[in-house]
């Protein structure tokens, strides 16, 4: 069934310099109970996505077009009001920043108490029922800490606040924009195997935005490669790995150093990533691909299927 | 390496149209008083017979009651403004900047001992210091020039030193402490580039602060003394005239009004593009 | 603790107990951020030590006891044989031209005021060898060994991205010629496809120069590539250290083995695999417990490791841990 459904979404931002166009174009779905991975670099478009679709994006931005459906139901257009009917409740964000994310003057118990009041999970032993989320994520001592300020726990059991504050309406989409970026490795393993114990066991779905593939070969079930406002490439995550067809997500697999082999050199993309204001005609990727050809350089490829995986590259026509 | 600073502040002020007209009206009360020798009238020359003209050809802002050409005396009385507001905000912005960047760099002991003297120097009301003060010394222009200043540099320092505490941690000053260079040298290079924005945003305030408190020491009769020309003094002669003569007063009040406002503006506008380059 | 066998090695730089402790104010009560305590090793001439821990491990902070902007509380800090952790600004002058730094932040390791000319002079200029057309020579050919050309001299850093900056970074530290550089996370703030491109330029300019690296990092896989020996910290501490392919082949401390375990792998056919994960919560460095301070994760503690500080013993050729249950586990 599917949860979301996401077409020809364009969003720019307008700035001084010129209308940045951040996602140019992009088509994707997520069933329920699976985990879709959006890897991609600084820049391709992956966090503006994550907030186009949490209706986050206010002037100098706008989506220009395109149609977000959720639950079969079209969310690009809603009021504020009913935005913020989803959030939280059906829809719910995990971000980068889990110290930026809490208000500093309430305590987690309190902020994870005003997301369940706002949709109507008033019930006598609200306390109780946040202490139990608290718990479900791990976070030891919860009956102590419900009352305990965001400043007076770590990194990790922040980052696990704000998942538990994400699931206490049970939403059954949650999107993860980088959630382990700024953690320590042990604890980063922590907070993704308690995402994948989610996803299971409740049902739910997750996007998980990331640049780390190690992450997304731990975790997802499908992945989307985008690159310059663009999907270059779309397959289970088992069929990215295997046979990449693109050729950003080859060289993008090349250079992750491995642990096991110890070559000299690391394989690298040269160059670096397109301006989006005033992109470059024809496919994102033809500056810096090994394999681009003249058409590369003039019209954008087509995003089509070969076998059980989608990507847009000409050299695939072939 | 302050070409840069400067070239891109030009740049950005030409955008903005406030700007501009800010810095044109200083720029015409500046020129004016510079030039004011060439008016053919003396300023301090009495000439009872004259006395309270309205503004005519002959006398373009009138007389004053002693007859002297009131036109004559605002230029020389902008410059007793304009340099009591330079000249001090030179003296409180040096002290300050230097007091806050030693303060902000090396903290300790010394830090926390002449911060707690700016909070209590912070404390006690500068204005009554400074009509004290000058109720002790002889009153004249060089004396409220260095009142003002030594007593308005607290702001400049305490600004100073927060930016200095959060460049004394950048990498790039680390590195030239690696090199082994000089701490004076490394303020000088690396810390004061970055701290000229917010110096020259405090600077333009301080020289509207400065005009402001000279025209209201010479208003109360502290100031500049008679017979020369102040801005202050005049709108202070002035005020038994407001009824029968208002040109007396609106005159003064004018140039006080619009030279404040001009640099305040300027000081506003450098504040944001500064603001802006920091995102 | 012995050298490694093999070619003939000196010891370029040894550390030997060396501590740090901040002072932190917890309301009325002094206490003391053991950030460093008591951390010993090497680095031979010509070799890549490779320090790898999480946040708040010291590891930055050893690296900035080594290049002096740091005051060590004790200890001693050796290089080449003689003790520079006392020494005075003057003493330390000839030293200066030995050790260079690369830093983290492309975006803060370079003054925004100055031009790249004057910023990768900067060192040549300190020393005061050359005079001003041999350091633009200098300069010039520098930039080129980093894969820029002359046109750079008269731009700002802001006109360049994160790994144009890094290079820059690292043009500033060898014009000097130096002997050793500090690297503090180098790539960790750039991108995945540019990090590659930077650790790849390091590695050729180090065998080129004959350059001695302290590369800290939390990326184990990237250190494992540029990295001869790895030492592993926590909480302040060494733990572990050892040949670089020996440690994450047969890593013997709790810790490194929970650290590796961590990692998440680029092969969704190994995401099932049998791992070590780490449960519990950390110890603080303020005032810290005279125990072995991983005990409160450690799968493994026991009585002896809540109550006695383990002490780095040399288990392997080469490779020293510091655990009281290491011959069990």
């Amino acid at each position: 069934m599917k949860l979301l459904e996401v077409k020809e979404l364009k969003t720019s931002f307008y700035t001084e310099e010129g209308e940045v166009e951040a996602v140019r174009g992009i088509d994707f779905e997520i069933k329920k109970g699976e985990i879709l991975g959006l890897v991609g670099e600084s820049g391709s478009g992956k966090s503006v996505t994550a907030k186009s679709i949490m209706g986050l994006i206010q002037n100098p931005g706008e989506i220009k077009s395109g149609s977000i459906k959720f639950q079969g139901k079209e969310l690009i257009g809603l009021s504020q009001k009913e935005y913020n009917e989803i959030n939280g409740k059906d829809i719910a964000m995990i971000f980068q920043d889990p110290l930026s994310s809490f208000n500093p003057l309430f305590t987690i118990g309190h902020q994870i108490g005003d997301v369940m009041n706002r949709h109507g999970k008033k019930t006598k032993n609200l306390k109780n029922k946040i202490i139990e989320q608290l718990r479900k994520v791990g976070i030891p001592s919860p009956k102590e800490r419900v009352d305990s300020y965001p400043h007076e726990f770590s990194g990790g059991q922040r980052q696990r606040g704000m998942t538990a504050m994400s699931l206490s309406c049970s939403p059954e989409l949650i999107i993860a924009d980088e959630p382990t970026t700024a953690l320590d490795v042990t604890i980063q393993a922590q907070i993704l195997n308690l995402l994948k114990k989610i996803s299971l066991e409740e049902k739910k779905s997750i996007l998980l935005i990331t640049h780390d593939l190690g992450v997304i070969a731990e975790v997802c079930d499908r992945v989307i490669v985008m690159y310059g406002g663009h999907i270059m490439e779309e397959g289970s995550v088992f069929d990215i790995f295997d046979t990449p067809k693109h050729p950003y997500t080859k060289g993008l697999l090349n250079s992750i150093p491995s642990l096991e082999s110890k070559t000299k050199y690391l394989k690298t993309i040269e160059g670096s990533a397109p301006s989006l204001i005033n992109p470059p005609k024809g496919c994102p990727f033809a500056k810096r691909c090994k394999v681009a050809k003249e058409k590369c350089h003039i019209d954008l490829p087509l995003f089509k299927s070969y076998d059980k995986q989608k990507a847009r590259c000409w050299q695939l026509e072939d | 390496m302050y070409l840069r600073l400067i070239k891109d502040i030009k740049q950005k002020l030409a955008k903005k149209k406030s700007a501009k007209i800010a810095i044109l009206i200083i720029s015409i009360f500046a020129m004016a008083s510079i030039l004011a020798f060439l008016s053919p009238y003396d300023p301090n020359l009495i000439q009872i017979k004259d006395r309270l003209k309205t503004p005519s050809l002959k006398h373009i802002f009138g007389t004053d009651l002693m007859g002297r050409d009131y036109f004559t005396r605002i230029l020389y009385g902008g410059r007793v403004s304009l340099n009591v507001g330079f000249l001090s905000m030179i003296i409180s912005t040096t002290l300050g900047t230097f007091i806050g960047a030693i303060c902000g760099y090396y903290e300790g002991i010394l830090d926390s001992v002449i911060m707690r003297i700016v909070d209590i120097l912070m404390c006690v009301p500068s204005f009554f210091i400074i009509l004290v003060l000058n109720a002790y010394l002889e009153p004249s222009m060089t004396t409220i020039i260095f009142v003002i200043g030594f007593l308005g540099w607290m702001g400049t320092a305490r600004i100073v030193r927060a930016e200095t505490l959060t460049l004394k941690n950048r990498e790039y000053v680390l590195y030239a402490k690696n090199l082994g260079m000089k701490d004076l040298k490394i303020i000088k290079k690396h810390i004061l580039p970055s701290i000229l924005p917010v110096i020259l945003v405090v600077a333009t305030m301080s020289i509207a602060g400065a005009i402001l408190t000279e025209s209201a020491l010479s208003f109360l009769g502290m100031g500049i003394q008679a017979p020369s020309a102040s801005w202050g003094s005049m709108l202070s002669k002035a005020q038994k005239y407001i009824g029968s003569d208002p040109y007396l007063c609106i005159f003064p009040g004018f140039a006080i009004l619009m030279t404040v406002l001009s640099f305040n503006i300027l000081g506003d506008i450098i504040g944001q593009i500064m603001d802006k380059r920091r995102s | 603790m012995l050298a490694i066998g093999g070619l003939n090695m000196s010891k370029m730089i040894e550390v030997k107990n060396l501590k740090k402790y901040f002072e932190v104010k917890r309301g009325f009560k002094k206490s003391k951020l053991k950030a460093v305590d008591g951390v010993s090793f090497y680095i031979n001439k010509g070799e890549t030590f490779g320090l790898v821990g999480e946040s708040g491990c010291g590891k930055s902070t050893v690296g900035r006891l080594i290049t002096t902007l740091f005051k060590a509380t004790s200890g001693e800090i050796l290089i080449e044989g003689i003790d520079i952790s006392k020494m005075s600004s003057k003493e330390l002058k000839p030293y200066r031209k030995k050790i260079q730094s690369i830093f983290q932040d492309p975006y803060a390791s370079l003054n925004p005021y100055m031009t790249i000319e004057e910023i990768v002079s900067e060192s040549l200029e300190e020393q005061g060898i050359l005079n001003k057309e041999e350091r633009k020579e200098k300069i010039i050919t520098t930039l080129e060994k980093v894969g820029l050309n002359k046109e750079v001299l008269t731009r700002y850093p802001h006109e360049f991205s994160g790994g144009q900056r890094q290079r820059i970074g690292i043009a500033r530290a060898i014009i000097v010629e130096p002997e050793f550089i500090f690297c503090d996370e180098p790539i960790s703030a750039l991108d995945v496809s540019i990090q590659a491109q930077v650790i790849n330029m390091i590695y050729d300019i180090q065998k080129e120069m004959n350059l001695t690296l302290l590369f800290v990092a939390h990326d184990l896989a990237m250190v494992r590539h540029i990295s001869d020996r790895i030492g592993v910290m926590y909480l302040g501490h060494l733990v572990e250290v050892s040949k670089s392919d020996d440690l994450y082949v047969d890593p013997l401390h709790p810790y490194t083995k929970i650290l590796l375990s961590s990692i998440p792998i680029p092969n969704p056919r190994l995401r099932d695999r049998k791992r070590m994960l780490a449960e519990g919560e950390l110890l603080s460095q303020i005032n810290p417990p005279k125990c072995c301070l991983f005990h409160t994760r450690c799968p493994y503690s026991n009585d002896i490791c809540e109550n006695t500080i383990p002490l780095m013993e040399e288990v392997k050729e080469g490779h020293f841990v510091a655990c009281h249950r290491v011959g069990e586990i």
